[in-house]
Order: structure tokens, then C-alpha cells, then sequence
């Protein structure tokens, strides 16, 4: 294991925000549904409790992993640390992943959280349902992590080059306008179906929604059909292509000016 | 590995991405995935933040707009209403134009539940048959602020206080034709979010049908106006189908059933305005009609007997109670209106 890559991870844990973190994706599956009117239907609390976990998880990937991507991209060019471990033969690419890494392992528990809570405590009964619920949880998990990883990638290359505000604001900002911005985009299309370019602009804009499988839990719709799942993997993959060449071609491990 | 190398395998890989994108989001977006279709109530192209439209959140959002509806409603004065006694404009749907409250109370229900078996609904019949409509309890109000009854009572009473300030009017001059359509128009807004975070919810349907179906939301006078009430009579059609449709899908649920049954009537009230009706739909929502009310009492009956029927809260009870001794006479109708002509019909 690189150094840089233990350095990360002993950052994060001393900066303790892991702590309330895990709090909260502990906490809010069991908090949050109660707001619901579960006394008179005592079945809403199970897919409550999949629901907020899972938003918790895209909640914390948001907030927390891409800022963190964000502000060790940027402290490992403006602290001269990249071009210590440069130094020390270690090459621009296996830093960036090296940063990467840690980062995107220390929200491996939250989407670990999410799918043990629907695992045990929403399971549906019925041994088919259940089988069905399993699979859509580590669907749900793939996708997730298939959507964020690239963008937390291209938040610590774009930080080292232009600063952590930018590093942070652009992949979440491509993570938000693909979770929900697109939908709009696509409600105007449907509604005027003769403008070309928003046509183009929304088939080449990141379908991060579709990483997003709450709905299927909450209505309990199984598991995605494999070879429709298999599509999804393939799209997100050349996404994750295409940001992590993007990513790797703006890091840089020097400070800025040199 | 070479500099240079590294970026051209670094380009060419990105270049081989944005392909691979390319091609998949065309062959993605082809086969119409892109556009989600697992809404059962097909909404499936509205906007989902969240996803708490119909979730089991949405319920308790879906209650929760009331307020700010009311605030609309009102002209930004909250009103608050005796408990139990939300928007009762959603039927009967007589055309009247009467947008106040209907205070009528029925209380002598033949179809509900008959006094003292509901410790709480017998209560809130009380205070209401006690209300003489001026509000009189705002004296209670001054009186609880006298006692102090602990810190938080008097934290939500300020709170209470500065949401009054906050939505008080003091321009008193009579608003404009546009400026009232403006505001039926947030108001019906708000109805939407409302009734699309939890369609199986009584008042939230029927307040929004009764705007789709009154065109609430027009400027009154203007040209036009007849073509815009047919398009909103016509879109009150499709919510009420697609509501009874969507009701049908949850049938242990009391509210569902008693939300369908009155979408299914609102069908049939709009049908019978039709000059040629088709007489295959009237049977189709009678027959729904009547198996979602008696859904309905058969449910609530054995709530009743396991004292399930009390975890209701008890204005949302009484609402349940209210629409559904309203559409069981409305039913009566019904079955008189298109017994009648559906017989004449089946002669020639």
C-alpha cells in the first residue's frame, strides 16, 4: 500500500467527520421513519427505512466524499506533498489513485450501512421478494458507486489544478444536473419535440438518475432486468472512461506556478 | 513509462470513452430508458425530488401542505379549522361557485359510526357543534398564554404568533381579477404537489379535483374562459380516472377506498354531463364505486372490532367518515340517475 494512500486515510480519520458520518447513516433509518404514518400501516416502516438509507448514502457521497476529493486533490499540489512523493518516484498517476482510493474507501461503509439496514431490517418475507430485494441493493450499490467514483476522480484532479471550490462545485454539480436537472431537461424536450440541440444536450448529459434505484425499493419493483443492468454498467463504465482520462490528464502533483 | 506516452494513451483513452458514451447513451436513449416508467400512478414523467411523491414520507408531506395551502386559500391569512374540519369545498359538486367553507354539518350520519363508539370522534363533534363559527376559542388562546404551562407550549404559541405576523394582510383593497387568478393558480400548485405526494389521501384529492373541475384557477372574464374550464373539466376527468385507478391498486387501505370511491363518483358526475355518455364506463365506475365503499365499511368495520380504526388520528377519521357518509348518498344518486338511463337504453 503507498504511503500517500495511508496518509489519506490517517487525515480523514483525525479529522473526525467520519464519526458523524457513520452517526448519521446509522441513525436516520431509524429516526426518519417514524415521520411516517406507520401506525395505522405498520408495512410503510420497511421501505421508509430503505429509502432514507439510501438517500442518506447519496446525501453523505455529495456532501462529504466529493468535497474530501476535492480538498486533498487541491493540498497535495499547494502543499508541495506531491511533489515530495513525486520525489520519491512516486508517479502522478499512482497518486491520484493512491488519493482517490482512500477516499472512495471511506464511503464503502456508508453503502455497506445502506444495503446491512434494508438487508436485515427491510427484508420482504417472501422468499422470491427476497432474493429479488438482495439483488436490487447490490445494484443499487454497483451503480451508486459506479456513478460517484469517477466524479470524486475528476474532483481531485480538477482541485489540484484549479483550487478545491472548483474541484468540488463541477463533479457535483454534474452529479446533481444528472440526478435531477436532467429531468427537466427531458420534460422540455417531450413537450417541444423539434429542438435538435436540446435534444443532443440531453443525450449527452450524464444520466446519473438512472444509478438511483430508491424507487425500486420503495415500491418494491425487483431487481433490474439483467440485460437492461448490464446496459446501465456499460454506460456508466464509459462515463467513468471518459472522466478518469479527464481526471488523470488535469492532475498535477506540483504547486500551482511551477 | 514515458511522458508523452502516458498522455497519448491518456487521449486515446478519452477519446475511446466519449465513443463508448456516445454510443451507449444513443442506444440507451433509443430503446427509451432513459425516461422512467415505474411510477404506478404514471407520473412517470413529472419531477420526483427525492422520491417522495407516493412514498411513505409523502403521506405525511401530503398532510403537511395543507398549510401552505391554506395560507393561498386564504390570501395569506391562516384560518385555522376546528379539527376535522379541513377543506370541506370538495364536494358535493354542485356548481354553486361557494368556495366558503361548508360548514354544514351532517351529524346525524345514518351510514357512520353512530355516536359513542368513537370516544374521540363524539368529542370533536362536540366541539364543533359547540363553535358558533366567530372563532370563539381565541379567547382560549389568550388564556393559555396567562398560565405558563412550560417552556415549550410558549416557545410554539411565539412561533405561532410570528407565523400569524408573518402572513397577516394589511392592504384591505379588493384584489384584481388577474390577482385572484394568480393566486387560485399557486394555490392549485400547491393542491398538486399535495395530492401527488399521496393520491390515496381524501382531502388532498378532493380539494385539487374540485380546482381542475371548477377552473378555479382562470381569470374570470376573460376571453376564452369557456375553452380553458372545457380543458380543465377535461383534465378533472383524467385525475379523477387516474385516481380511482390508482386507489384500486390498494385495497387493505381504508383511505385508499374511500379516496376511490369518490373518484369514482367525480367520474360519474362528469359523466352524466356528457350528451352521449359511454354507458360501458358508467357500469365500469359504478361496479368500482360500490366495491370501493364497501371495501371501505368492511375495512373499517374490522378496524372497529380490533380497535385498529383509534390509530388514526382523529381528524383524519372524521374526514374519512365525513366523505364517506357523503358518498354513500351520493351513490344513492347515482344509481337512481343511471339506473334511469341506462335502462331507457337497453329497451330500444
Amino acid at each position: 500500500m503507498s504511503s500517500l494512500f495511508r496518509l489519506t486515510i490517517a487525515t480523514m480519520l483525525a479529522r473526525k467527520m467520519w464519526v458523524i458520518v457513520l452517526l448519521a447513516s446509522i441513525l436516520t433509518p431509524i429516526i426518519f421513519p417514524l415521520l411516517t404514518p406507520y401506525e395505522t400501516n405498520i408495512t410503510l416502516l420497511e421501505p421508509a427505512r430503505a429509502q432514507t438509507a439510501w438517500t442518506c448514502t447519496w446525501i453523505v457521497a455529495i456532501l462529504w466524499t466529493l468535497s474530501q476529493a476535492a480538498r486533498f486533490g487541491e493540498s497535495n499540489s499547494n502543499s508541495g506533498m506531491g511533489s515530495y512523493f513525486r520525489s520519491q518516484g512516486v508517479g502522478a498517476l499512482r497518486q491520484i489513485f493512491a488519493l482517490w482510493g482512500a477516499v472512495m474507501l471511506s464511503l464503502l461503509p456508508v453503502v455497506l450501512i445502506s444495503v446491512g439496514v434494508c438487508l436485515i431490517f427491510a427484508m420482504p418475507a417472501d422468499p422470491k421478494e427476497a432474493s429479488m430485494w438482495v439483488w436490487t441493493n447490490l445494484q443499487f450499490a454497483t451503480l451508486l458507486l459506479l456513478a460517484i467514483g469517477p466524479l470524486a476522480l475528476l474532483g481531485v484532479g480538477a482541485s489540484s489544478r484549479f483550487g478545491a471550490l472548483i474541484g468540488y462545485v463541477v463533479p457535483t454539480g454534474l452529479c446533481l444536473y444528472g440526478l435531477y436537472g436532467v429531468t427537466y431537461l427531458g420534460m422540455t424536450i417531450r413537450l417541444r419535440d423539434d429542438n435538435k440541440i436540446l435534444e443532443w444536450l440531453y443525450a449527452l448529459s450524464p444520466q446519473y438518475h438512472l444509478a438511483d434505484l430508491t424507487p425500486r425499493l420503495i415500491f418494491k419493483m425487483g431487481h433490474l432486468p439483467w440485460p437492461e443492468f448490464s446496459g446501465f454498467l456499460l454506460y456508466f463504465l464509459a462515463i467513468t472512461v471518459v472522466a478518469s482520462s479527464l481526471a488523470t490528464l488535469l492532475f498535477r502533483t506540483d504547486p500551482l506556478g511551477n | 513509462m514515458a511522458r508523452s506516452k502516458l498522455f497519448f494513451l491518456q487521449v486515446a483513452l478519452l477519446t475511446t470513452g466519449l465513443t463508448a458514451w456516445g454510443l451507449q447513451a444513443g442506444k440507451l436513449h433509443k430503446r427509451g430508458q432513459f425516461t422512467k416508467t415505474h411510477n404506478p400512478l404514471h407520473l412517470k414523467e413529472t419531477h420526483n425530488p427525492l422520491h417522495l411523491k407516493e412514498s411513505p414520507f409523502g403521506r405525511t408531506l401530503s398532510l403537511a401542505m395543507r398549510g401552505p395551502v391554506d395560507v393561498y386559500w386564504h390570501r395569506g391569512e391562516p384560518h385555522e379549522h376546528p379539527p376535522g374540519e379541513e377543506h370541506s369545498h370538495s364536494h358535493p359538486h354542485s356548481h354553486s361557485h361557494d368556495h366558503g367553507h361548508g360548514h354544514s354539518h351532517d351529524h346525524d350520519d345514518d351510514a357512520g359510526i353512530p355516536a359513542g363508539q368513537d370516544e374521540d370522534l363524539d368529542y370533536l363533534a362536540k366541539l364543533l357543534e359547540d363553535e358558533d363559527h366567530d372563532h370563539a376559542n381565541d379567547s382560549d388562546v389568550v388564556n393559555a398564554a396567562e398560565t405558563f404551562k412550560g417552556l415549550r407550549p410558549l416557545l410554539l404559541d411565539r412561533i405561532e404568533t410570528m407565523r400569524t405576523a408573518y402572513n397577516s394582510r394589511t392592504n384591505r383593497t379588493a384584489e384584481s381579477r388577474r390577482h385572484k387568478a394568480y393566486i387560485m393558480g399557486e394555490t392549485e400548485k400547491r393542491l398538486k404537489v399535495g395530492y401527488e405526494m399521496d393520491p390515496r389521501n381524501p382531502s388532498a384529492y378532493g380539494a385539487y379535483f374540485l380546482f381542475k373541475s371548477e377552473a378555479l384557477a382562470r381569470v374570470e372574464g376573460q376571453a376564452g374562459e369557456g375553452l380553458v374550464i372545457r380543458n380543465r373539466r377535461d383534465e378533472a376527468r383524467r385525475l379523477a380516472h387516474r385516481t380511482q385507478h390508482y386507489c384500486w391498486n390498494f385495497p387493505t387501505e381504508a383511505p385508499a377506498m374511500i379516496t376511490g370511491a369518490s373518484a369514482a363518483h367525480d367520474c360519474l358526475q362528469l359523466l352524466s354531463e356528457d350528451p352521449d355518455p359511454d354507458l360501458n364506463s358508467v357500469r365500469f365506475y359504478l361496479s368500482r364505486l360500490n366495491l370501493m365503499l364497501e371495501n371501505y365499511e368492511a375495512i373499517r368495520d374490522a378496524m372497529l372490532e380490533d380497535n385498529s380504526w383509534e390509530l388514526f388520528p382523529a381528524p383524519r377519521r372524521s374526514e374519512m367518515e365525513k366523505t364517506h357518509s357523503l358518498i354513500r348518498a351520493l351513490r344513492q344518486a347515482d344509481i337512481q340517475y343511471w339506473g334511469k338511463r341506462l335502462s331507457q337504453t337497453a329497451q330500444p
